[in-house]
Formats: C-alpha cells, sequence, structure tokens
C-alpha cells in the first residue's frame, strides 16, 4: 500500500516534470504532440477538481447544518442557493438568454459582486487615514510616492505640473527595478520548491504528515 | 468616551464623509477630459496599427465585482474595433461567471454598431486550467474550443476564418481583474510570441510596468483612469454627447469627477491623520 501511496505518485510526478522540462528544449512534432496531450490532461484534471470542490463544499456545509454549528443558517443558504443556480443552468439549458441562469446572474450575482467590491473604497480610506503614518524615512518615501501616484491617476492631479512625469518616472524606474529584483527572488524559489518536488524531498502534495 | 467608542465614532465618520464626497460628486461630476498617456496610447495604437478585417482575441478575464472599472474599457476598445471593421474574438480563462458578462458586453457594443454575431465577432466560453487551455490554444483552436459558447461550431463562424491558433491573432488584449495575465504572459507571450496588450484594474497596474520594458506587453490601461483616456480616443462622440445632455451612461470620463474627489479626499485624510498624530506625540513627550 507504501508502494501506491508514496512510490508511484512520487515516480509519475518525477517522469512529467523531467519529460516536461525536456520537451520545451525540443520543437520535435513528437514532443509538440505530447506536450498537447499532456495540456488535455491538465484541462480534464481541472474540470474533475472543479467537480471534487463541489462535493467538498456540500460535505462542510452539511456537516456544519446536522451539528447545528454556531452560523449553521448561512451554510443552509448557501446550499439552498447552489441548488436553485444549479436548476436555473438546467432549466436555461447553459445560457439560453432571459432565462432563470440570466436573471440570477443579472440581478442577483452581478448587484452583489459589485457591492462586495465598492465596500472596498470605503475600508481603504478608514484604513488609510489611521494607519498611513510618516513614522520612519522610508514610511515618509511611501506615503510621498503612494500621494504621487494617487494624484496622477486623476485629472485634477495630472493637471499639476510634474506631477504626470514624475509618476512615469517612479513607475517605470525603481518601481520596475524592485519588481525585477522580487520576480528574480520568486523565480529561483519556485526552482528550489521544483527540485524538491522532483526528487522528492517535498512531499507535501501527497497530503498526509509526510 | 471608550477608547473602542472612538475607534468606532472615527471609522463611521470617515465612512461617512467617502460616502457624502462620492454621493455628491456623481451628482454634480460631470465628464472629465482626460489625455492619453503614452503606456495606454501605445494598446491604442497597436490596435490602429491593425489591417481593417484582422482578428483580434480578448480575454475577458472579470466578473461582476470589477465591471465598473473594466466594462467601460472594454466599450473604449470595442468602439476602435468596429471602427476598423476587427473580427473581435472573445473568450475567458478567468471563471465561469466571466462569459455571461463578457457577452452581454460584446452584444450591446455590437448591437449598437450593426455588427452581426458570428461575421463580425464571437463569444466562447470558459477553459479552465490557468496557462494549459493557453498552452493548448496555441497548438491547435479547435481541438480545445470545437463550439461557441451557443453551440456553433467554430469552423462555422465565418468570423474564426483563417484562424487555427493563437498565433493566428496578430494582438490579444487581455482584460483582466486577475493573475490570468500571467499564464498569457508566460504562455501567450514567452510560448507562442502572441503580441499583448493588457487592460488591468488601477490596483493590478503597478504589477506588470516591468513587462513594458521587456516589450512582453506592449501597452496598459490601468483602471477607469485608463479607461477614460481610451474613451478620449475611441468614444469622441459619445464624450461629445455626454457632455451636452448631461446623461453619461457608463463613460469612465464620467467616474473621472468621483475618483479625483474621493482620491484627493483620501490625501487630505492622510495628510489629517499625520498631523493628528505628531500632534498626540508632541502631546505624549510635552507631558511628564
Amino acid at each position: 500500500m507504501l508502494h501506491l501511496k508514496r512510490t508511484v505518485p512520487l515516480a509519475i510526478a518525477f517522469f512529467f516534470v523531467v519529460a516536461l522540462i525536456l520537451q520545451y528544449f525540443v520543437p520535435h512534432p513528437l514532443s509538440e504532440k505530447f506536450l498537447g496531450m499532456t495540456q488535455k490532461w491538465a484541462i480534464i484534471v481541472v474540470y474533475v477538481s472543479l467537480l471534487l470542490g463541489v462535493g467538498s463544499l456540500f460535505q462542510s456545509h452539511l456537516r456544519k447544518i446536522r451539528v447545528q454549528t454556531p452560523g449553521w443558517g448561512y451554510s443552509l443558504v448557501t446550499l439552498s442557493v447552489f441548488g436553485l443556480t444549479v436548476l436555473a443552468g438546467f432549466h436555461s439549458r447553459g445560457n439560453s438568454p432571459g432565462g432563470p441562469l440570466q436573471w440570477t446572474y443579472e440581478f442577483a450575482y452581478s448587484p452583489m459582486s459589485a457591492t462586495m467590491f465598492s465596500l472596498l473604497g470605503f475600508f481603504i480610506a478608514s484604513a488609510a487615514f489611521r494607519a498611513f503614518r510618516a513614522r520612519s524615512v522610508e514610511a515618509t518615501l511611501l506615503l510621498a510616492t503612494a500621494v504621487v501616484i494617487m494624484l496622477a491617476q486623476v485629472p485634477l492631479g495630472a493637471a499639476i505640473p510634474g506631477v504626470g512625469s514624475l509618476s512615469a518616472w517612479i513607475l517605470g524606474v525603481p518601481l520596475t527595478a524592485a519588481k525585477r529584483a522580487l520576480m528574480f527572488g520568486v523565480a529561483l524559489g519556485s526552482i528550489a520548491t521544483a527540485l524538491r518536488i522532483i526528487f522528492g524531498i517535498e512531499r507535501s502534495y501527497l497530503g498526509g504528515t509526510e | 468616551m471608550t477608547p473602542e467608542a472612538r475607534k468606532n465614532a472615527v471609522r463611521w465618520s470617515v465612512f461617512a464623509l467617502v460616502g457624502a464626497v462620492i454621493t455628491v460628486s456623481l451628482l454634480f461630476g460631470g465628464v472629465s477630459d482626460f489625455h492619453p498617456t503614452a503606456v495606454v496610447r501605445k494598446v491604442y495604437d497597436e490596435v490602429e496599427a491593425l489591417p481593417d478585417g484582422s482578428p483580434i482575441l480578448i480575454s475577458s478575464d472579470f466578473d461582476p465585482g470589477s465591471e465598473a472599472e473594466l466594462k467601460p474599457m472594454m466599450d473604449a476598445v470595442l468602439e476602435q474595433c468596429w471602427r476598423k471593421n476587427l473580427r473581435v474574438i472573445v473568450m475567458t480563462i478567468c471563471s465561469p461567471n466571466s462569459p455571461e458578462l463578457a457577452d452581454s458586453i460584446v452584444r450591446a457594443s455590437a448591437d449598437a454598431h450593426g455588427k452581426v454575431y458570428g461575421t463580425d465577432y464571437a463569444v466562447f466560453g470558459y477553459l479552465a486550467g490557468g496557462s494549459a487551455p493557453i498552452l493548448a490554444l496555441g497548438q491547435d483552436w479547435h481541438a480545445v474550443y470545437k463550439t461557441d459558447r451557443g453551440g456553433t461550431p467554430c469552423r462555422d463562424l465565418p468570423a474564426m476564418k483563417g484562424i487555427s491558433k493563437l498565433t493566428d491573432f496578430p494582438l490579444c488584449l487581455e482584460i483582466s481583474a486577475v493573475s490570468t495575465i500571467d499564464y498569457w504572459i508566460l504562455a501567450g507571450n514567452a510560448k507562442y510570441g502572441l503580441k499583448l496588450g493588457l487592460g488591468v484594474t488601477a490596483v493590478m497596474a503597478t504589477d506588470y510596468y516591468q513587462y513594458l520594458a521587456t516589450r512582453q506587453v506592449v501597452g496598459i490601461i490601468g483602471g477607469v483612469s485608463g479607461a477614460s483616456q481610451y474613451e478620449s480616443m475611441t468614444r469622441q462622440d459619445a464624450l461629445r454627447k455626454a457632455r451636452e445632455t448631461k446623461e453619461a451612461g457608463d463613460l469612465a470620463s464620467a467616474r473621472m469627477p468621483t475618483q479625483s474627489a474621493i482620491h484627493v479626499t483620501i490625501i487630505l485624510l492622510v495628510v489629517l491623520g499625520n498631523i493628528l498624530y505628531f500632534a498626540g506625540k508632541r502631546k505624549e513627550k510635552a507631558s511628564p
């Protein structure tokens, strides 16, 4: 059993990672065919994982409803709305215009989603007022940069001489340099993690405690 | 007043101020005039350089949460595409909620310009899997998208004429509110050399400036301000009409006065917060 749980998945991961790395450097039709095949597999795996997600959603919320944990009513609403949306989808045969699915999307999902996002503006204003302090030289620099960038984003600020060009310089030079450094760091970290997975040192993706 | 009650009072005062500023500026704001920056203009120039009738791919990777920022941007881009008689192909890799929105935006814009579905534009469904579908589209479009969103076989759509893989599109515009841009850069541009232009929410724009210098991205339209700048190049008639009739509809330029007001309000709040902070510190030092 240990072979099936550990050695076989490790061997599959090793084979496919190494094969796909090599494939990138081999522009042969066979190699391209192999890439095409693995991409189709990847897409299928993602769709299957969506089904797993639905299963997990049901499992988690049904448990909350059964045990009646605090806030279990929200779980009931979640599952009911999920069921209704699925029914609306079947009724509309996917996406027929004017059907219940489109109605749900336009008059329920869309306004609720936009409302949630628009609340951010209020919280950002409140957080900026309470937390954005010039406590040190670095914090002052950050604050001044934020003010320049914010001003340049609106016609009122862009009309102030120098704001537009200063903002363009900040975005084009220090920002680009810092982002590149960050990306190199992340890329090196990703390579290190990939190597750990290839050689079976990193096994957390197999689940369990190992 | 307890410290907790004072904290809540301050928070609610800020919320009330922001609400008041937004309401007043929406009621009396009008329509802004925002000249395009070089970064936005580059996207416009790339679309403009396409020969009439060329196909253009738009990956519409946002849902209603970002509609306020990205719909005006898409409208402004579509306006230019229709004027140049480009064949607009829309797809999405963001979420299953995106195609419905993309479909409604493109259809409304196309109907207003007398464009015909299937001939002038087509909308494809959602593809899951991040970079995997982009890599697959780069090999064979028809193997991945056998039909459009409505079930019409891909080969029966005149808009898809001459398109068999991703690189048959001379330009792809990724209009996105999520990190799908990374997939397009890594898989679409780095692997297949696909020319990419970006339309992103304002908060994301700074994440992609480094790709301008390396020319992996031709230009960036950032947030409502970017959309407003694009409108100034493609929707002059709509802007003129909005100024005359005071009915702005979905124009980004009509949202800019509100954005101006709220940005200035936040800057003033930060300044006020710092004044209070330093005054408090001085008081603390002075007290024995």
